[in-house]
């Protein structure tokens, strides 16, 4: 199903792809916001944050056909690109890596690989089952997805053992398969 | 038909693969993590249910960013769009699509073409640039036919190319898939040498294509220049079924596909041998199984 927003930034991606700027900016007025968030949320610093907006609204400026909509929105498939390139970025600032960051061409090959996304029409649900995971439980997940930080990055920032980690982690995500059933069924 | 003790085999190759499943979902999996999930998904069908669901979990967490900045305006990413285009002024805007090549056809023209009314009889003797302009259209006209010629081949290269890719990549998928599918035949190595006591593997294989894994765990990291290779044994005949590394927790996965039916053999070892692989084992295995 194509709803009107999905129209529009099949009609906006399109005129990109003719290098149409004025589409560009229109595209960056509607997502910028988001984009940034979702970048500053996982870097933690401006700078960073707007050197990633700039280079996901200049990835789709190169490389508009790598959105597949098909496959879900323009929009959730931003976050996605940004959270992806964030994290990227993130692991590149902590090893102090001499090597240069991947090449923008590169990473797109990378994330059209890697990026799935399902969007759900209302986000509401999972919001307030995120808040009933115990502290710990929730502190795990969003370290991990937000941050990028694997299993052993966990256990030592958190200072307990990577098996805990695993367990934490796992629970998290078994809750809120659960629950998510469980709405479902009663919403029935 | 599987026995019970393959069933009971399998649930825990399954719970092994659950467990790795928030990781992978969240993408802080490790490569080798990834590979297993891989190679042990189509044999687990409850994981693969818990794989779709935490995947719909985690697309959707990206909304949940809590914070509320104001984003810069996009001044700086109009200055770096037409700094782009400057550098690449048409050729370079990628679109996923072949380029095109084309080049503009101009109207042939007699630039100096004379005015017979007003010649001289001297000067028709001198009209040879008319033939020159001429020849030199009729060689415009051959590099253009002779450069569409050229590009058209390097295009039909290239999609010949890519179809034979296309056909290598399915053909592979295809053997993965049958070698993880239901009519499977599982067995487990155990450590035959002390420096691989606490390894643990499990070699799944399909009879019908000759194909198959195997996960191992727990086996030691090598030394610069060794490879682990994975061999069948029938008395004092050897086949190698490929070479495979270890990540820091000693886990490994080899996709094979045997010349010979894995039934005519009776062991299954894994030993060390230089990298590259050796044609016949020149050390002890580490782990082995019977089949």
């Amino acid at each position: 199903m194509v709803n009107n927003q999905q129209f529009n930034d099949l009609a906006l991606v399109e005129k990109i792809s003719h290098q149409d700027e004025s589409a560009l900016v229109a595209l960056y007025d509607h997502y910028a916001k988001s984009v940034f968030n979702v970048a500053y949320y996982v870097l933690q610093n401006r700078t960073l944050a707007e050197e990633i907006t700039q280079d996901v609204f200049f990835l789709i400026w190169q490389y508009p056909y790598k959105w597949n909509p098909t496959k879900g929105k323009l929009g959730s498939w931003l976050l996605s690109v940004t959270r992806y390139m964030s994290i990227d970025r993130l692991r590149h600032e902590k090893s102090r890596s001499p090597d240069a960051p991947a090449s923008l061409e590169d990473l797109a090959e990378q994330i059209s690989s890697k990026v799935a996304f399902t969007a759900l029409e209302d986000t509401t649900l999972l919001h307030s089952l995120l808040k009933r995971l115990p502290k710990d439980q929730r502190e795990v997940l969003l370290l991990a997805y937000f941050r990028g930080m694997t299993h052993i990055e966990i256990a030592r920032r958190l200072q307990v053992p990577e098996g805990t980690i695993k367990s934490r982690l796992r629970l998290s995500l078994e809750k809120l398969r659960e629950w998510w059933h469980e709405a479902a069924n009663e919403h029935q | 038909m599987k026995t019970q003790n393959e069933l009971a085999e399998s649930n825990d190759l399954c719970n092994q693969l659950i467990a790795l499943l928030p990781a992978y979902t969240l993408g802080t999996a490790t490569t080798q993590e990834e590979q297993i999930v891989k190679a042990l998904l189509p044999l687990c069908p409850d994981a693969a249910n818990a794989l779709t669901d935490y995947q719909v979990i985690g697309d959707n967490l990206i909304s949940l960013y809590p914070s509320n900045e104001e984003p810069p305006s996009s001044a700086a990413l109009l200055q770096r769009v037409r700094a782009s285009k400057r550098l690449q002024p048409v050729a370079q805007h990628s679109t996923d699509k072949p380029p095109v090549q084309t080049v503009p056809v101009q109207p042939l023209e007699r630039p100096f073409a004379p005015d017979i009314n007003h010649q001289q009889p001297s000067q028709v003797a001198h009209s040879r640039p008319s033939w020159v302009w001429l020849g030199l259209a009729a060689c415009f006209l051959l590099a253009f036919v002779g450069t569409n010629i050229y590009w058209a081949s390097q295009i039909d290269t290239l999609r010949r190319e890519q179809q034979s890719f296309l056909q290598t990549f399915a053909a592979t998928q295809q053997n993965t898939t049958l070698t993880l599918n239901a009519s499977n035949h599982h067995r487990d190595l155990l450590p035959s040498d002390n420096t691989a006591k606490n390894s643990e593997a499990s070699f799944v294989w399909n009879s019908t294509d000759q194909i198959g894994a195997l996960v191992v765990n727990g086996l030691p990291l090598l030394k610069q220049g060794e490879t682990y290779q994975l061999w069948l044994v029938k008395d004092e005949q050897s086949l190698s079924l490929g070479t495979f590394e270890v990540d820091d927790k000693g886990v490994g996965v080899v996709i094979f596909h045997s010349s010979q039916p894995v039934e005519q053999f009776s062991h299954i070892g894994v030993n060390v041998e230089p990298v590259g692989g050796t044609a016949k084992p020149t050390s002890p295995h580490l782990i082995i199984g019977n089949i």
